[in-house]
């Protein structure tokens, strides 16, 4: 496990966690694994130990990215991995449009939409 | 209904349904004021600079960037404006015979397996061939999509 240029993550799977930890403290990789192996929090640090030893990256975060962006900077890293990365939208459309126009259906105006039993979630059980 | 359906207990179909029914009954015009309102007010808000980074970083390289999305087009297109996407793949309305929204979804639905199918069709349909394709998005772990992409 340690001829790797990389050192970034490791995993072993096994019923044992002893054996698990006995195994895995030998390893000389950023982040170990037991019985998983994606498992990358963003709340530590995440960082190799071979190649990029001196070039650790945090990932951070926080709900509002502008914030997540403030407390990269003011640490002074120059690689920052955001959990909001890849997202291009915070929140799903769908379920916030609902929720958007619930809260216009109480207001009047010719835009307020049906507070029907169509909003009701169906019941079907999944296939 | 996204709690449901993320627990397994809602079919994607009841899921689609459900949320293109809150459309009924009116037209795109008359849902339009509201639907920019709904833009302004809480979708802009939630793109945050880093996505519009990374798109403008491969439109400018001049890669086809395309919004593929369960949601339905009304409400996905103007997302994909605001981050200056020209093309969406979205879950699409049926439309009724007085050209307001039925309630109901029409075609294929964009997600799941769907979303694999229309992502091929609307390939297919302009000769592009997808040699290699970079997913970004909230659904980082949609791997139907993911094993479409490496193919």
């Amino acid at each position: 496990m340690n001829d790797t240029r990389y050192g970034l993550t490791a995993g072993v799977y096994t019923k044992d966690e002893a054996k698990a930890r006995e195994l895995l403290a030998r390893v000389n990789a950023g982040s170990v694994y037991w019985n998983c192996c994606d498992r990358v929090s963003p709340r530590l640090p995440w960082s190799g130990m071979a190649i990029r030893r001196r070039s650790h990256a945090l990932r951070v975060w926080h709900p509002d990215l502008h914030a997540a962006e403030g407390v990269a900077s003011s640490l002074g890293l120059k690689l920052a991995l955001f959990d909001l990365d890849y997202t291009l939208l915070v929140g799903d459309s769908d379920a916030l449009w609902c929720e958007f126009c619930s809260s216009k259906a109480f207001s009047t105006g010719k835009n307020s939409v049906h507070a029907t039993p169509r909003w009701t979630p169906p019941t079907a059980p999944a296939p | 209904m996204d709690t449901a359906y993320r627990a397994g207990t809602v079919s994607a179909q009841a899921f689609s349904e459900f949320y293109v029914s809150t459309l009924a009954d009116r037209s795109a015009e008359e849902w339009e004021p509201l639907r920019q309102a709904f833009v302004h007010d809480v979708i802009a808000p939630r793109i945050p600079r880093a996505a519009r980074r990374l798109v403008r970083s491969h439109l400018v390289a001049g890669d086809l960037v395309v919004l593929t999305t369960a949601t339905n087009r009304f409400i996905a297109e103007p997302t994909a404006a605001r981050l200056s996407i020209k093309n969406v793949i979205a879950t699409e309305c049926e439309l009724d015979a007085f050209g307001r929204f039925s309630g109901r979804p029409s075609g294929t639905l964009n997600m799941r397996e769907g979303k694999v199918t229309r992502l091929h069709d609307w390939l297919a349909e302009r000769g592009a061939g997808a040699r290699r394709l970079r997913q970004h998005g909230l659904q980082r772990f949609d791997q139907r999509l993911a094993a479409f992409c490496v193919r």
